[in-house]
């Protein structure tokens, strides 16, 4: 179902996120994902071209540049705050799980 | 080379995937659709497609980015067809799907398909008005036997019934679709009904070309083909050449001299005919004065394909005659009984000075025949009017 605000990343939207934090163009994203995940997160060209609208759309990045027809993009201080919250909130799920899965007793 | 039949529509996208799918499997990519639904395939190896939805609609709208984005990545942009994006994977690579993210590519398609009010409501209004259109045009002008006697007519027939069974169709089966869809929260595979449902879709736009241009057709002097004998005795003042007089006696229409109708001048003639694939018709009209007063004595002869088309075609012409008073001075119909007939209807003059026209239909063979104007009608069912009529309109079945 259709989501209407971005309250919770897919994994691909954050990879997507997280590689706009330095400026690139749609190829560059595909492949820095890639590189970044040792080929476990593969991002399809349509896909990518989705969110990358989306995330526009809802101010997350911003078009900084045309060349050689392919557009450049980069986070806004807004998808900057998207991406940090959802790392936070990331980081706090790996705590929890962390806090039971690494026990040696049984879980409860 | 292999061509195939590709007549998928957006909505059914994963089924013109599944049908590429396929063609790879026997190692054929695609090269080009041709007319909108001929798909063209070469010999590839390890070939791929991916076949998307594009947003955008249009190839001249088509983001240049996207198919650089897409190219980037390894797919060859085939083409752009009725909303869809065709692609093939650059031959040597091994691209990943176009679509990686079930749900970024549902959100997607759901936006533009889930059912809404008006897209059921509209198909349905436009059905409705198309059958007001045809009442209303009906009843007002005299048109609705033209669409048996002209290829034109037949075609707007066919495009009616073609477009009220698809608009039907359609319904049902997006509906169901996308029930479906929105129930799994993915794009289904349609099943094979969806492309019979597309073809069908493909084949109306054709007749809607081909209704379009017939029409214009039979607007313009090329529709109604004229027999060689009308060039010659339209509009002929004066004719009363033997051979002439002879030659019109071989249609089956009504001639003074055979109607045995006092000696008058014949002031003008003229026959013309078209023809369906149904029907054949002849239209004939001899002006004629007796004693300085003139009359009309004309002929609107059918020959039908068969006795179901002449029936279907008689009620419409009767209709058209009522409705309109068409050639006729009156819409005053009455059905009588005569032998050797199997329908016949006679039209009264408005003041009931007697019975000037026949409406009769005889196996494949339909007719309106009488005189009219001015002066008091002809009676056409006297027993010599009925004998001439046997003779020259129904021996020519």
């Amino acid at each position: 179902m259709a989501r209407k605000k971005l309250e919770t990343l897919t994994e691909q939207m954050y990879y997507v996120l997280l590689s706009l934090t330095w400026e690139r163009h749609g190829y560059g994203i595909m492949q820095y994902v890639a590189e970044l995940t040792d080929g476990r997160v593969s991002i399809g060209a349509g896909t990518l071209y989705a969110l990358l609208a989306r995330f526009e759309e809802e101010g997350l990045i911003t078009l900084t540049d045309t060349r050689e027809g392919r557009k450049y993009y980069t986070l806004t201080p807004v998808g900057m705050q998207t991406l940090e919250q959802e790392y936070d909130r990331l980081r706090r799920q790996v705590s929890d799980g962390a806090a039971l899965l690494d026990r040696k007793e049984p879980k409860a | 080379m292999k061509l195939g039949f590709f007549p998928y529509e957006p909505l059914h996208y994963k089924a013109a995937q599944a049908y590429l799918d396929k063609k790879a499997a026997q190692g054929l990519a695609l090269k080009k659709v041709y007319l909108g639904c001929i798909a063209q395939f070469e010999a590839a190896e390890k070939p791929r497609h991916f076949v998307d939805l594009d947003i955008r609609q249009f190839l001249e709208d088509t983001d240049q980015d996207y198919l650089q984005l897409c190219a980037d990545a390894g797919w060859e942009h085939v083409q752009t067809l009725r909303g869809m994006l065709l692609f093939r994977a650059v031959p040597g690579k091994a691209p990943i799907p176009i679509q990686t993210d079930d749900v970024v590519e549902f959100d997607r398609f759901w936006q533009k398909y889930r059912p809404r009010i008006w897209k059921i409501l509209l198909p349905l209004a436009a059905l409705w008005l198309m059958f007001l259109f045809f009442t209303i045009y009906s009843s007002t002008y005299y048109c609705t036997a033209t669409l048996l006697t002209t290829n034109a007519g037949l075609l707007c027939l066919l495009y009616a019934a073609v477009t009220v069974l698809l608009v039907i169709a359609s319904l049902l089966s997006s509906q169901n679709y996308l029930s479906k869809c929105r129930n799994a929260s993915q794009i289904e595979t349609p099943g094979k009904t969806a492309a019979a449902l597309d073809a069908l879709t493909l084949f109306q736009r054709l007749l809607a070309c081909l209704t379009l241009l017939s029409t214009f057709l039979f607007l313009s002097p090329l529709s109604s083909y004229y027999d060689s004998l009308e060039e010659r005795l339209s509009y002929h003042s004066g004719t009363d050449d033997p051979a002439i007089l002879e030659e019109v006696s071989s249609y089956p229409v009504l001639t003074i001299h055979g109607l045995d109708i006092p000696s008058g001048s014949i002031s003008s003639e003229s026959i013309s005919g078209r023809g369906s694939l149904l029907v054949r018709q002849l239209r004939q009209v001899e002006e004629f004065s007796v004693n300085g007063t003139c009359y009309t004595l004309a002929t609107d002869y059918y020959q039908c394909a068969t006795p179901a088309v002449a029936r279907l075609l008689f009620a419409l012409r009767l209709r058209d005659a009522r409705n309109t008073g068409s050639i006729t001075w009156s819409s005053d119909w009455t059905e009588i009984s005569i032998p050797g007939f199997d329908q016949c209807y006679i039209s009264y003059a408005s003041d009931h000075s007697g019975d000037g026209y026949l409406l009769f239909r005889q196996g494949n063979v339909i007719a309106m025949a009488g005189c009219f104007q001015n002066l008091r009608p002809l009676d056409m069912t006297t027993p010599e009017a009925l004998e001439f009529i046997r003779d020259r309109i129904l021996n020519e079945q």
